[in-house]
């Protein structure tokens, strides 16, 4: 089932608020934050929205959660219009937003989830039985009955996802979960979100970040978002074949001796070619193509050819941080499909 | 529906009193500063006993209890005008707005039940104003009529929290209107009949005074107390709260809506 559907869905901001904008003649200076998006999230995948500071993530988030109105086009989640059914959207979503400010910091983490619970509509039996579900899960015990304030930032994330799904939701969503955490702190998240998250509440995620290796764990899809219009779509892996970028090739032979490897680089779509000997008569290649053209099966008959033996051919992995980035400066030329 | 409502509005009075005594010389300070402000309309009577005032006649000429009364009741409005705009600044000053604006819950539920520990509380004082007045500084409610005491208080406190209300969906708009609960504030009191009685107002005065719904309770409450009225003797000003009631909320909770459309269309639900 799809969980979100949006069409050409956009959000223009005006910088006119206040008294001035209910007497001002000139029209207000726009925003464009959301430009005419159009996305589809298959319930029970964890799709991230990825893209730098002000390029749209959490304008658009909001829209889905209906937190904000869109300007025009229409979002869906799980087929209810955010605008017109608003009430059965939120019923749906849980929110888990890195800003700790929104607890109350003189109460405990119990008397916390048990109001936030309680205006989600829980029962006493439900809201009781919830908290103690999402406490096991996410290690909380030693926590929960202790004032927001003497939490660490660590703990306050923890709780913040807590109460996003305290609801059970069907749809969680994460606006930059990790902002904050030191670089441990955000190695366990994530690996709290692989190992227990995902795969005890089977509910869609929406995990919204800039930091590009984060999306890469935990993401089935994701979207790149810039200047409020996506710029790719696809899975993680994918995204190198749409950078256009090169790729490389470590390629160990035997039965070829190095000069002759050196024609390689006559070879269409082979930008480069390196070679390293290893021992007697093996050497290895480091072969960087062209992504956009299918140079490797011509390098590799070329290998075939000369009667070499092909002992190893392994792909170099990629920087995914680098790959999205390169989406990014490529996006002026228009969206990249995976 | 109830029993939804009933939860909602438990959890709100839970979270308040927690707050609430986790500040406990704020609390201790509240309750302890009703005595002395007893004291302060005990003697500010006393100046006065004596002196004959025409405007004091239905009041048996006892400004002290004219006094005390009117001082403690009004804070009833000054918490309804209060509560309601601190409770989203607050929520908005927190962060915790957009999360109770993501809850399924109505935001006017929601305000709504923000407003009801602030209430109580203030039923809490005006009754220590009342126990401390009459116990240490003689002030004689003996005749009090308490069902009708108690349905004055209701209907002033729906005619209060509507008028709040109103001014709340201007606080989620502005961001801060602190001005406007001062204003007012001052102009209920100065006609509601809170330090002296509106009569001796000009005329004209006293016939505005007249659609000030405060003006209306004090009446009411006072001569529940002091003389014993029932509600039938009441009715005239219980069926003003009433109409007050029935017009302001349905316009409070109108402005509301429109105010929480306007800082979702204009993206600044957790600006403050």
């Amino acid at each position: 089932m799809t969980a979100i559907e949006a069409v050409n869905l956009t959000k223009i901001f005006s910088h006119q608020s206040g008294w001035t904008s209910l007497f001002a003649r000139s029209p207000a200076r726009r925003t464009v934050a959301v430009d005419q998006l159009s996305l589809q999230v298959e319930g029970g995948t964890i799709f991230g929205v990825l893209g730098p500071n002000g390029a749209g993530k959490t304008t658009f988030i909001k829209m889905i959660c209906s937190l904000l109105l869109p300007t025009s086009g229409e979002a869906r989640v799980f087929g209810h219009d955010v605008v017109r059914e608003s009430a059965l959207v939120r019923k749906a979503v849980g929110l888990v937003t890195s800003d700790e400010r929104s607890f109350y910091w003189r109460l405990t983490g119990r008397q916390n989830m048990e109001f936030f619970a309680s205006v989600y509509d829980l029962n006493m039996h439900l809201m009781r039985r919830r908290i103690e579900e999402v406490v096991e899960m996410l290690d909380l015990k030693e926590y929960i009955d202790r004032r927001f304030n003497e939490y660490s930032t660590g703990i306050k994330q923890k709780m913040a996802i807590a109460r996003g799904l305290l609801s059970a939701p069907r749809l969680l969503v994460m606006d930059e979960p990790t902002k904050g955490l030191d670089p441990l702190a955000r190695h366990s998240f994530l690996a709290l979100m692989r190992d227990r998250i995902i795969s005890t509440m089977k509910c869609t995620i929406i995990f919204c970040t800039n930091i590009p290796s984060e999306a890469e764990q935990v993401c089935d899809r994701i979207a790149i978002i810039n200047h409020g219009r996506i710029i790719y779509s696809g899975t993680p892996e994918e995204t190198d074949s749409a950078t256009g970028r090169h790729c490389t090739y470590r390629i160990v032979v035997r039965g070829i001796e190095g000069p002759e490897l050196s024609r390689l680089e006559g070879i269409p779509g082979v930008e480069a070619c390196t070679c390293q000997h290893l021992k007697h008569g093996e050497y290895e290649l480091a072969l960087k193509l062209d992504a956009s053209k299918p140079a490797l099966s011509d390098a590799l008959k070329f290998l075939g050819r000369d009667g070499c033996e092909i002992v190893k051919c392994a792909r170099e992995t990629a920087d995914f941080d680098e790959m999205v980035r390169d989406l990014m400066h490529a996006s002026r030329e228009g969206p990249v499909r995976g | 529906m109830i029993r939804h409502w009933m939860r909602i509005a438990w959890a709100f009075i839970k979270r308040d009193f927690l707050l609430t005594i986790s500040y406990k010389a704020l609390f201790l300070s509240q309750i302890s500063a009703v005595i002395f402000w007893a004291a302060i309309f005990y003697y500010v009577g006393d100046v006065f006993k004596g002196v004959s005032a025409a405007a004091l006649g239905p009041y048996k000429g006892n400004y002290f209890a004219f006094l005390l009364i009117g001082v403690a009741f009004t804070d009833y409005l000054t918490v309804s005008l209060a509560s309601f705009t601190n409770s989203i600044q607050e929520s908005q000053l927190m962060g915790t707005l957009e999360i109770l604006l993501l809850s399924p819950c109505r935001y006017s539920t929601l305000l709504i039940s923000s407003s009801l520990w602030p209430s109580l509380f203030t039923s809490l004082r005006f009754l220590l104003y009342l126990l401390f007045g009459t116990l240490i500084f003689g002030l004689d409610i003996g005749n009090a009529n308490p069902l009708a005491a108690v349905v004055i208080m209701l209907l002033s406190i729906l005619c209060f929290s509507s008028i709040g209300i109103m001014v709340s969906s201007v606080t989620l708009v502005f961001k801060r209107v602190v001005p406007v609960n001062y204003l007012i504030g001052g102009v209920f009191s100065f006609l509601g009949g809170v330090a002296f009685p509106s009569e001796v107002l000009p005329p004209w005065l006293v016939r505005i005074s007249s659609y000030i719904p405060l003006t209306h309770s004090l009446t009411a409450m006072r001569r529940a107390l002091l003389d014993g009225y029932g509600v039938t003797q009441l009715l005239p000003e219980i069926g003003a709260l009433a109409l007050f009631a029935v017009v302001f909320i349905p316009i409070g909770l109108y402005l509301v809506h429109l105010a929480v459309r306007r800082i979702k269309t204009v993206g600044n639900v957790s600006h403050y």
